[in-house]
């Protein structure tokens, strides 16, 4: 496949490649702690961040991240403040990032092809800056995750047990919500702010429906988003289409299989 | 005179304002049985989360194993089995065996290096409550009794000194039900371990437990004597009669 000589595509497969590992594997702690919502929340927070990025003359990426971990530590502040409907929290962010948003934006006046890219994501955008940063510090969330797996699961699984095992669970939960921030953002180049959350969600919700074992939940998981980005890659390069749109039909296709043979399996019962 | 295993001294909760429980005192001496009981919503789950330190009291103060709860880190000392009707997600994607190992938690890392101690106890754990051929089914394929059998095992792979269980029951049919009990009743008599449980089975809390505790009208009566509560006493509890707690000894 000569694409593979194009340099621009070499970066998209390597951006791809860390960002499904890494959204997909936060992704299983987010749905099963029934916070599937937090990608929207978090991405449109993200949205604000490169706005603001345009607006001030920063680096977009920089203002994403930002923008994402302080949206993360607001969530778990309003989470605790809305105990019985942390639901709240989610709406109330989402809400904040799309006004700071669309506010910067018009003040900027920046409806500009560089804004659609982080909106949809984009194959030729990732710059080796971005390869650089998404590098390090996806690399060192996926550490960090399985350094931490056993407190993870054991906050995600039971909350009150983990707290009675000794383990320090506002600190993991506060852990996770950066965690999934920086995912978010690191994300955003690739797939775009407006899908990002499906890349979250989608992989897990087909693991669920496979899986014999927490262990598995994340490799499938894990597989579903990369099969998913590489040929969403491949797909939107060769008929010029937005690469986030791609990737999330394909993973929403494999759900739909997914789904079908469950179903056909248990009489649909 | 032993310490207690553990001590409740003059505590007092509330819930926005509204008290709960006031200048509560009891104590749990090592290889007691003791079963709260109670009318619905009359604080047992809120006393057994101020025990193990989920909850903090307005006033007074919790002592296990000697030492101020808030200041407690043994934290192996202890198993914990929630309701399984509150927030845990039963149909979690985890295997019998993931979720049990999931507990031996002696801190960051340590899972990772003493592997071999914990596949170990693990193991112990499973077996002790008969449920090790059921190891690699997912939680969610088993019945109410299994499931309760999981979390009894998840609460027994730190060889606890005390289990604190929350209706661990509710969801069981009457053999699945004996069978717990009696593997209970077996824990405490063979390994020793200290058992305090919130249940509303009458008959099992007058035949097994070593002291049965009263909750009511925000207090706790404790009757050290189980001979002197019959199962009469405590249904006329349960019907808002407190035939039982006329007897009491605070």
């Amino acid at each position: 496949m000569d694409f593979l000589s194009i340099s621009f595509i070499n970066r998209a497969f390597a951006a791809g490649v860390l960002t499904s590992i890494l959204i997909s594997t936060v992704g299983v702690f987010v749905v099963l702690r029934r916070m599937s919502m937090v990608g929207d929340s978090l991405s449109h927070a993200s949205l604000a961040g490169v706005a603001f990025g345009m607006l001030f003359g920063i680096y977009p990426f920089y203002g994403a991240l930002v923008f994402t971990v302080i949206a993360a530590i607001l969530i778990e502040i309003l989470r605790k403040a809305f105990k019985k409907y942390s639901e709240v929290a989610l709406a109330v962010v989402m809400s904040a990032g799309i006004g700071l948003a669309v506010v910067m934006i018009s003040l900027g006046k920046s409806y500009n092809r560089d804004l659609f890219s982080y909106l949809f994501g984009s194959l030729i955008a990732v710059s080796e800056k971005d390869i650089k940063i998404m590098g390090f510090l996806g690399l060192a969330v996926i550490t960090s995750i399985i350094a931490l797996n056993r407190e993870l699961f054991a906050v995600t699984f039971d909350e009150e047990s983990a707290k009675i095992s000794g383990i320090p669970v506002n600190l993991i939960n506060l852990y996770l919500s950066l965690v999934t921030a920086l995912s978010v953002a690191l994300s955003v180049r690739i797939v775009g702010t407006l899908l990002v959350s499906a890349l979250m969600v989608i992989p897990t919700a087909v693991s669920l429906q496979v899986s014999k074992s927490f262990k598995m939940v994340f490799i499938i998981s894990n597989l579903v988003a990369l099969f998913s980005v590489i040929l969403g890659i491949i797909i939107s390069y060769y008929f010029d289409l937005a690469p986030g749109g791609t990737i999330v039909l394909i993973s929403s296709f494999i759900l739909a299989i997914a789904l079908l043979i469950k179903g056909v399996r248990s009489g649909w019962d | 005179m032993f310490t207690p295993i553990l001590e409740l001294i003059d505590v007092s909760f509330s819930y926005n304002g509204n008290p709960v429980l006031e200048n509560v005192n009891l104590k749990v001496e090592k290889g007691d049985f003791l079963a709260l009981i109670g009318p619905n919503g009359a604080a047992k789950t809120t006393l057994m989360k101020i025990m193990v330190g989920l909850l903090t009291p307005k006033y007074g103060r919790v002592l296990i194993f000697g030492e101020n709860i808030r200041e407690f880190k043994k934290w192996d000392k202890i198993g914990y089995i929630p309701q399984l009707t509150g927030e845990i997600n039963t149909g979690f994607p985890a295997t019998v065996w993931e979720i049990v190992d999931s507990n031996y938690y002696n801190g960051f890392l340590k899972g990772f290096i003493n592997k071999d101690r914990r596949e170990k106890s693990v193991k112990q754990a499973l077996e002790k409550v008969g449920i090790d051929k059921l190891s690699q089914k997912m939680l969610k394929e088993l019945s109410g009794g299994e499931k309760q059998k999981v979390f009894l095992a998840r609460a027994l792979v730190k060889n606890p000194e005390i289990l604190f269980l929350d209706e661990p029951t509710s969801a069981m049919d009457a053999p699945s039900r004996e069978d717990f009990y009696n593997l209970l009743t077996d824990l405490n008599k063979n390994l020793g371990i200290t058992v305090i449980i919130v249940t509303h089975d009458i008959g099992f809390a007058c035949e097994k437990a070593t002291k049965i505790g009263c909750v009511k009208g925000k207090r706790v009566f404790i009757h050290e004597n189980v001979g002197e509560v019959t199962e009469g006493h405590i249904a006329g509890l349960m019907g808002y009669k407190i035939a039982a707690c006329d007897i009491h000894k605070e």
